[in-house]
């Protein structure tokens, strides 16, 4: 008698859990429903592609066309060495003007943005989708130890989601290529041998002054990507607020007062860790609810929510990283352990720098109070550390334009 | 009986699977959203486990918060120290611990039933093979009278499938300790079967 196989005969399996299930707890993990990025790098198939298409404004459409035009034609197919490169060049205006309040900025913003309701009016009949896109660019430091330098990767995402429980919602996830961050990151390059792809969490040979040896790691890679589906889930659309779930016509019952917003953002905050403060927590949970299908009166709610943190600065006129112009404000924050990376054989944890201050800029249309984009910078760094990126930019978001579809998604 | 709970995992070397696992969630750390390959490979499984042993409402909650706790705490995860597959049942076995005199209750339930069922709401819980005999009985009567750890460590092995270094990284105790916990707890349960009651044997002293 094995008294082992008792035990499992006596408390016997469970069906799996319901689709319903995993998609809530899986988006439960994720401050803000898309974009999701892919799991892993997939094979780059032969050919060009379709890039997504991503509704941002005009100035924005057209850099990112070029970013395209520039890597179909100009990127190798990896493992070989890529030909050339492009340098990233910041838009004129990113430096801003010196601004007046920042309190002031942020409530004339939520006045606009409560009488306009383009894109997120309650969904017309036959609607099938809540459609969203986005570019993200991400600064990553990589080569040898002896000889670093910075790469702008660039990444397009779109996610539609179907209102009928029964439908499949998709997140969409291309590569849209690389820069260098600077033409002297430019010429580390060609001495690196001018590669197309790179291993991120880096492992290079004993002799390098670090230490690390064997490899693998995440991936990133020059080119331009296929749009690839990613994480079909029916159940319908759901909402992450702090640790709460809505779907899209729960989120139109959701409360203006900012108070009441603020409560709803911080549910769950006890457990989140790696935020400077609450405000930072604040400031970083906003964009992701200004881009959901909420109300105009909602959209107010948290630009008044935000003008009522302290530490608020008014960065005045801007261009961002796509060159959309707009107004920005900004939340500086210290933190400890700034870069994350790590070697994949040990599993040791490193950081670029060991402190750091962050700018966490958000661009907003004055004009329509739409969210443009959110910026990360490093400010500063500690004695003798530098980043070479213009105006210390580590990463960016640009957000396009949400709306309801009657369309049909993408095919993968 | 499937073969994911039949403990297939036993004796395999961890090395490639946990190896993958402490990658993908170190990755997670520069990327969020890379904490989707882990949820993945592990939601449904930890599901399965806690609603065995809780039910699957239950099931739908805790497992939800293991793995929003996990996320929250993944840049604590030490590759030199645990394993993920592991740390991830631990997160799970912490949070089912409130349940655990309802989980108590429901064996001592099944020990004394007369018959299949008696209780709809623990149909869930203990089922389908309580008519099969007293010796079911027996066993559900011995899982009663584990001690706390002695049933984790047996359940993890007898039900998730876990290897020992899994066990020691999910409980938080020394490998060695695995073995002796599960042979006590095997050792409960066949007295347990023979009739007589051994049920107050001396603890060691790793019982906490």
């Amino acid at each position: 008698m094995d008294e082992l196989q008792m035990v499992r005969d006596l408390i016997s399996e469970r069906p799996p859990p319901r689709p319903e299930v995993i998609a809530a707890a899986r988006a439960r993990l994720s401050g803000r429903t898309p974009p999701r990025r892919p799991a892993a790098p997939r094979r780059r198939p032969p050919g060009r592609h379709r890039a997504l298409r991503v509704g941002v404004p005009v100035a924005a459409a057209v850099t990112a066309a070029a970013v395209i035009a520039t890597v179909v034609v100009q990127g190798g197919t990896a493992p070989h060495p890529a030909a050339n490169l492009g340098v990233y060049q910041p838009p004129p205006g990113t430096a801003g003007t010196a601004g007046g309040s920042a309190r002031d900025m942020l409530l004339a913003v939520a006045r606009t943005a409560a009488k306009n309701a383009a894109g997120i009016a309650a969904p017309p009949a036959g609607t099938r989708y809540w459609v969203t896109s986005s570019v993200a660019g991400n600064f990553v430091r990589v080569g040898p130890f002896s000889d670093r330098y910075v790469i702008l990767e660039k990444t397009a995402a779109q996610y539609w989601g179907a209102l009928n429980p029964q439908a499949m919602s998709q997140d969409y996830n291309q590569r849209l290529g690389v820069q260098l961050a600077s033409t002297a990151d430019r010429q580390a390059w060609r001495r690196d041998g001018s590669p197309s792809s790179w291993d991120v969490n880096q492992e290079t040979s004993a002799s390098d002054p670090e230490g690390y040896t064997g490899g693998g790691g995440a991936e990133i890679r020059a080119g331009l990507g296929k749009p690839y589906a990613f994480f079909g889930q029916t159940g319908g659309p759901t909402f992450v607020i702090g640790h709460r779930s809505f779907s899209a016509s729960g989120l139109r019952e959701l409360p203006a007062d900012p108070a009441q917003l603020k409560a709803l953002l911080l549910t769950g905050y006890s457990t989140v860790e790696g935020f400077a403060s609450v405000e930072d927590y604040l400031w970083m949970s906003v964009p992701g609810v200004l881009t959901m299908p909420v109300t105009p009166q909602v959209r107010a709610g948290l630009y008044q929510l935000l003008a009522g943190l302290p530490g608020v600065r008014d960065l005045g006129s801007v261009q961002d990283a796509a060159g959309q112009s707009g107004v920005a404000v900004a939340l500086d924050s210290h933190q400890t352990h700034c870069g994350h990376w790590n070697t994949v054989s040990s599993g040791t944890d490193h950081w670029t720098f060991t402190s750091c201050q962050v700018q966490d800029r958000l661009v907003v249309d004055p004009g329509t109070g739409q969210l443009l984009s959110e910026e990360l910078r490093y400010l500063s760094l500690p004695p003798g550390q530098s980043w070479s990126p213009p105006g210390g930019l580590f990463s960016y978001q640009i957000f396009g334009a949400t709306k309801w579809s009657s369309a049909s998604p993408p095919k993968n | 009986m499937t073969a994911r709970t039949a403990g297939a995992r036993h004796g395999d070397p961890p090395t490639q699977r946990a190896r993958e696992d402490a990658a993908d969630l170190k990755r997670s750390l520069r990327d969020p959203d890379q904490f989707g390959v882990i949820f993945d490979r592990y939601f449904t499984e930890i599901h399965g486990y806690i609603a065995r042993r809780l039910g699957d409402d239950a099931a739908d909650d805790i497992a939800a918060e293991t793995f929003l706790t996990a996320f929250s705490k993944r840049g604590r995860f030490d590759a030199g120290l645990g394993i993920v597959r592991g740390w991830l049942y631990g997160i799970a076995t912490r949070q089912m611990s409130r349940y655990r005199r309802r989980e108590v209750r429901a064996y001592r339930l099944t020990e004394r039933a007369a018959a299949p069922a008696p209780d709809a709401g623990h149909a869930d819980l203990v089922v389908d093979r309580v008519a099969a005999g007293a010796m079911y009985r027996q066993i559900a009567g011995a899982l009663a009278e584990l001690s706390r750890g002695d049933r984790e460590v047996l359940l993890l092995i007898a039900l998730a499938g876990l290897t020992h270094a899994e066990v020691a990284t999910a409980v938080g105790i020394p490998y060695g300790t695995v073995g002796s916990r599960l042979n006590r707890a095997r050792r409960k349960l066949r007295g347990g079967l023979a009739g007589t009651a051994p049920l107050t044997q001396q603890e060691d002293q790793d019982h906490g």
